[in-house]
């Protein structure tokens, strides 16, 4: 008896720990990637919102006009291959002539129209971005024109710089869709919404061949593409939401490329040979948001303490690593026209004595709504701990994007720590959600603003942004953007600038061309493996 | 599994009381012999005692961050390393016995009365009565507890009290199944059909006869699920839907601790050494239980 | 919590009333319970503190679009309403479409469903292969050290956070040994490298003839699978040692021995063979147990069945999907119920 269990025991023992083959590298003809799906919820680009989807969608479609891979301030021709602006602002794009779509139909000025008129019909999230430039379903069938097969004039709806609109074709809301394509497979009058959620119609370099949501998108190589065939025959994306199991298949070698990887992986990779660490500037924010509507938060001086309880060096240094850097001022320090930071400092004794005037000598408690992803939670711990210092005491209350946001939008919450979005590569895209409440009331339109979120009533710096977005001249504009960050900054804001957001990645060191693409989105026929 | 105790009940001849009390010491003299269940029995007491005393105990305040001693191993300083916010994670393994005792508490005095009080209404009068708590019974049992408190608890909202409710309301249904079972039994015992001639009402006889006679049976199907309580409440944790940060929670603490689990090997490791202690303790204690009750198989 | 079977509910009444209602009863109660399910889960979802629309249309959407998507969905109907169009729908079978995939719920589901049961199966074949010889030896020599140390082994498997096993597992056979595969069904270089036919990833690849896929396959469902396995291992074998001490104490087994019988015959010949059809049915609600192992060790390994379908859905509100996975999930969890049921009905001597 006794043998038989010692027998089974070592046969179960090697049933359970026999080593296979395990692969050291990926085949050079497939660039495996690792991210967190967690927000890619479609493929159709007139639905799509996170930076997820936006990654797929880059490579599965063109837009007309596209942001520079290497500088994305930069616009650059893409289905369009010139354009010119008129005085009044109308721009009129004149199409290539070689591109064609995925199914073999050519690019035309009806499937520019046809794709934008789309975005509006469907109004999804990503239409949001259009109607700021005043643009709805009705506005568009003026505005929009196709005087001939390789034309496309957009005349303005209100006036603003032409360079805003140029910025918004260049994102995801400006994808081209093969609209033969798409009306073969159009399901009632839902312009093929059911359809594109799971296939493509582009004239990407990519082709989608499977999304299976939270698990995996595989894309096949286009071998027409206008642009050459892509070094790639395939790329496939594996949903990991773990960091730890992102840097574990990266060090082996079964992915080439991980996008969601904790500070501190990014920090313990750093010194690995086999890997290159990339950070590409989002344009974004990581801020601290108070609602003015909250009893403690509604007063000045109270909001005028928190800047000295914000460990902005210790969050940069220890908890923020790549995904981050220092920035006080909602805009990053790069860009034409930032104002350099005001240099506020983790002072608790002057915090305690401005709380103590402002009739809180004992600090109050509070309840601060986060993601429960990194690094917004180590950011709210860190914020935590520097707030309970100066006596006021914090309750973390961890949800989901839908959960925290939704509270936001609701405006029922008293601190968040959240991201702002960077809509535009300047400062107006950095700043605008922190400085523009045209109506204050909780039936405004506006529920993107973060100063509408947290109840704050800003006309003047209102009407300011509004000025900056139709002002075309550029040294006017430039003197606009300072005047916005100046009078936020001394305004007692409930919107708090932690650190400027980097989209950091891990990528094996033989992909080559990835690196030194600087876009949040990457070209992914560009690269190609040693 | 439990049928030993249902059959044990049986139709009583001598007074009730006096064969619960009977059962219970030879009960307890089987157990007293089963090494393993002492063993458990052991640990789960130095646990209490330690949860109790972990403010005298622990070496550090568990919540107190330190950006400067981040992620340390384990050393003299700090017996279990230290967390990626330089948290001791001893003192935070001490305190989290307390949250993980007082779930395992909370959930068991919220099961027990629930499911006795449906159990024994569902047997006691039987018909329609009867019929509609059981197929309620049956919709919760066609679940896996883990799913339905997963569902539970994302209605409800992350944390522990929600944790604790959505446990309670999947741990219930097998301990209303226990005490129908015993319900029955002792609804035909000649002591009942006495008590009910002299015109008690049935609200006296379930509360003054029945609940007593089913209470240690109840108490012993308790003690038996409280290691999967302990799991649950770990796996509702690590998902992100128990205890929340920063209070002190094994399974939330793995759940943080698998950020850092590469280098940082102890701060996922100890908290599920500590799940594996405590909820192997009550499992042996639940087997030698089990094995106490139905002696046959001992 | 693993399933514990109840094998003596009543015992009143007849045996044949008892086979006809052990029958009827169940499917009866699955009626039911589908409806208790649909009431619950359908309040549920509307209760989660998850904002479908805001999913839908992003954070940084306006007023107009956001009202337009709610009434699409119609969120801006009144409750009740909205409950009846919803239970009309299932009850004709149509769970709508899983709001994360824009898929039709039951074609997610079947796409992801094989991948569990590749797992639970390979699982339940090591649980076996642990819980049942472990189980004899520990009844075999029931009430020494080897008795105790068995069933510590074994209950440790039953005991451990079988999340917090995968990680280690993980750590130590992936990372460092580079024994496994890492998380995943396959390495991602192989997906969708063979064409799909039974939804079993190792079956699938060597009906396409490609063996390498086959053992990257088999590298990446051992150490899931083996966990899961061991986690089963303590009801099977605590199942096995207790039937087989009811054998043992049998007198047949002391006749067995005094005509001359080894010892080794009498155990696996006489007393194991006496126990097979139990085990069977310990194995099926063994099986029901181990799906609720999926749900925690799917998600640590990134291994797209059911289960990481159901916790997804769960976490984002995706109600449609979360209904459709959970009635697949208690389907299978009742129908095991019921079939250990009536094999015990059936076959178990004392209720006869």
């Amino acid at each position: 008896m006794h043998r038989y269990i010692l027998s089974s025991l070592v046969a179960a023992t090697i049933l359970a720990t026999t080593p296979f083959p395990t692969w050291a590298e990926t085949p050079k003809d497939q660039l495996v990637i690792g991210l967190s799906m967690t927000n890619l919820l479609t493929l159709d680009p007139a639905e799509a919102i996170g930076d997820e989807s936006f990654d797929v969608l880059n490579n599965l479609y063109d837009r007309l006009v596209e942001m520079d891979a290497k500088t994305p301030s930069k616009i650059v021709p893409g289905l369009a291959e010139t354009w010119s602006t008129a005085p009044d602002g109308t721009l009129t794009f004149t199409l290539r002539s070689d591109a064609k779509f995925q199914s073999g139909n050519p690019v035309t000025s009806v499937d520019v129209v046809w794709s934008l008129k789309r975005v509006m019909k469907l109004n999804r999230g990503p239409a949001s971005f259009m109607r700021e430039l005043g643009y709805s379903a009705e506005s568009l069938e003026t505005t929009l024109s196709a005087p001939d097969e390789k034309t496309v004039v957009l005349k303005q709806a209100t006036k603003i710089n032409p360079e805003i609109v140029l910025y918004t074709l260049a994102r995801a809301v400006g994808n081209i869709i093969d609209s033969k394509t798409v009306i073969e497979h159009q399901e009632g009058d839902d312009l093929g919404r059911a359809w594109l959620t799971n296939n493509s119609a582009g004239s990407g370099a990519f082709t989608l061949r499977r999304w299976s949501a939270n698990d995996a998108v595989i894309l096949d190589r286009n071998d027409a593409y206008w642009r050459g065939q892509p070094k790639m025959r395939r790329v496939v994306i594996r949903h990991m939401p773990e960091s730890q199991s992102q840097r574990l298949q990266i060090e082996n070698g079964d992915i080439d490329v991980a996008r969601s990887l904790s500070a501190a992986d990014l920090k313990a990779m750093a010194t690995n040979k086999e890997i290159k660490i990339q950070k590409v500037g989002s344009g974004g924010f990581y801020y601290l948001a108070v609602s003015t509507a909250d009893e403690n938060f509604a007063k000045p001086e109270v909001r005028a303490v928190l800047p000295y309880l914000i460990d902005y060096d210790g969050i940069g240094t220890a908890v923020i690593g790549d995904y981050g850097m220092k920035r006080q001022v909602p805009v990053p320090a790069d860009y034409p026209g930032a104002i350099a930071d005001p240099g506020y400092k983790l002072d608790i004794v002057k915090a305690k004595d401005m709380l103590t005037k402002a009739g809180y000598p004992n600090g109050f408690s509070t309840e601060m709504l986060v993601l429960s992803d990194s690094p917004y939670v180590d950011i709210a711990t860190a914020i935590q701990g520097s707030l309970a210092q100066a006596g006021i005491t914090v309750k973390i209350v961890q949800g989901n994007g839908t959960q925290v946001y939704g509270k936001m939008r609701d405006r029922k919450f008293s601190m968040i720590i959240g991201r702002s979005g960077g809509q535009m590569p300047n400062v107006l895209g950095a700043i605008q959600a922190y400085t523009s409440n045209f109506d204050n009331s909780p039936q405004s339109s506006q529920t993107a603003s973060l100063a509408w979120r947290t109840s704050w009533d800003i006309p003047e710096l209102t009407k300011l942004t509004s000025e900056a977005r139709t002002e075309s001249d550029e040294t006017k504009r430039t003197a606009l953007y300072k005047q916005i960050q100046e009078k936020f900054l001394n305004s007692a804001p409930p919107l708090f600038a932690v650190a400027a957001a980097t989209q950091p990645s891990a990528v094996r060191s033989n992909v080559e061309a990835l690196t030194d693409q600087q876009s949040r989105s990457p070209q992914w026929y560009l690269v190609s493996k040693r | 599994m439990l049928h030993g105790i249902a059959e044990k009940a049986g139709p009583a001849t001598l007074p009730p009381e006096v064969l619960q009390t009977a059962r219970l010491l030879s009960f307890w003299r089987v157990f007293r012999t089963d090494l393993s269940g002492m063993l458990g029995l052991g640990v789960v007491c130095v646990l209490a005692i330690l949860a109790v005393l972990a403010p005298l105990i622990a070496p550090y305040d568990p919540y107190l961050q330190s950006l400067t001693s981040t992620l340390l191993p384990p050393s003299a300083a700090h017996f279990a390393g230290t967390d990626e916010l330089g948290r001791d994670v001893f003192s935070r393994l001490l305190y989290g016995s307390r949250t993980t005792l007082l779930i395992v508490v909370s959930v068991s005095v919220l099961v027990a009365p629930i499911g006795l009080i449906i159990g024994v209404c569902a047997g006691y009068f039987g018909g329609w009565v009867d019929k509609v708590l059981m197929r309620i019974v049956d919709i919760f049992l066609a679940l896996p507890s883990l799913v339905l408190a997963l569902g539970f608890v994302a209605a409800l909202g992350a944390g522990t009290e929600n944790a604790v409710l959505a446990i309670a309301l999947t741990a219930w249904p097998p301990i209303a199944r226990l005490a129908r079972a015993e319900t029955l039994t002792i609804r035909n015992s000649d002591f009942i059909a006495a008590a009910r001639m002299y015109g008690a009402s049935s609200f006296r006889i379930i509360f003054a006869h029945v609940v007593p006679l089913c209470m240690p049976s109840i108490i012993v199907r308790v003690t038996l699920s409280m290691a999967a309580v302990i799991l649950t409440a770990a796996g509702l944790g690590f998902l992100g839907l128990g205890a929340q940060p920063p209070s002190a929670e094994w399974g939330t603490m793995i759940s943080t601790g698998r950020k850092v689990m590469i280098d940082h090997w102890w701060v996922a490791a100890f908290p599920g050494v500590a799940i594996l202690i405590t909820s192997l303790s009550f499992n042996l204690i639940g087997d030698a239980l089990r094995d106490a009750l139905d002696p046959r198989k001992g | 919590m693993s399933a514990i079977p109840s094998p003596h509910r009543d015992q009143r009444g007849q045996h044949l009333r008892d086979l006809a209602s052990a029958a009827s009863g169940p499917i009866l109660s699955i009626a039911v319970a589908f409806i208790g399910l649909l009431i619950i889960i359908f309040f549920m979802g509307r209760i989660l503190p998850i904002d479908p629309v805001l999913l839908i249309v992003g954070d940084q959407a306006d007023a107009s679009t956001y009202q337009q998507v709610a009434r699409e969905m119609g969120y801006d109907k009144p409750l009740i309403q909205q409950f009846f169009i919803y239970a009309g729908d299932a009850l004709q079978g149509d769970f709508g479409r899983a709001r994360l995939t824009g898929n039709l719920v039951w074609s997610d589901i079947l796409q992801v469903f094989p991948a569990t049961v590749e797992l639970a199966t390979t699982a339940i074949v090591i649980g076996a292969l642990l819980g049942i010889p472990l189980g004899v030896a520990a009844a075999v020599n029931r009430g020494k050290a080897l008795d105790h140390i068995l069933r510590i082994v074994m209950l440790m498997g039953h005991s451990a956070p079988i999340f917090w096993l995968g990680l280690m597992g993980l750590i130590v056979f992936y990372a460092a040994l580079h024994w496994v595969g890492g998380s995943g069904q396959i390495s991602l270089y192989n997906m969708d490298m063979v064409p799909r036919v039974t939804g079993f990833i190792t079956i699938d690849s060597l009906l396409a003839g490609e063996t390498e896929i086959f053992w990257d396959a088999i590298s990446h469902l051992v150490l899931p699978a083996g966990i899961l396995g061991y986690s089963s291992t303590a009801f099977i074998g605590r199942m096995t040692r207790s039937f087989m001490l009811d054998q043992l104490t049998q007198e047949y087994v002391t006749a067995a021995r005094v005509k001359g019988l080894s010892r080794r015959q009498v155990i696996w010949n006489h007393a194991f063979r006496n126990i097979r059809v139990q085990l069977l049915t310990v194995l099926a609600l063994a099986y029901g147990g181990l799906l609720e192992g999926t749900v925690l060790i799917e998600s640590v390994f990134a291994w797209p069945g059911l289960g990481q379908y159901f916790t997804n859905a769960l976490l984002i509100g995706d109600m449609n999907a979360v209904m459709a996975a959970t009635l697949v999930i208690g389907s299978i969890f009742l129908g095991l119920n019921l079939v250990s049921d009536i094999l015990y009905k059936i076959l178990d001597p004392r209720t006869r």
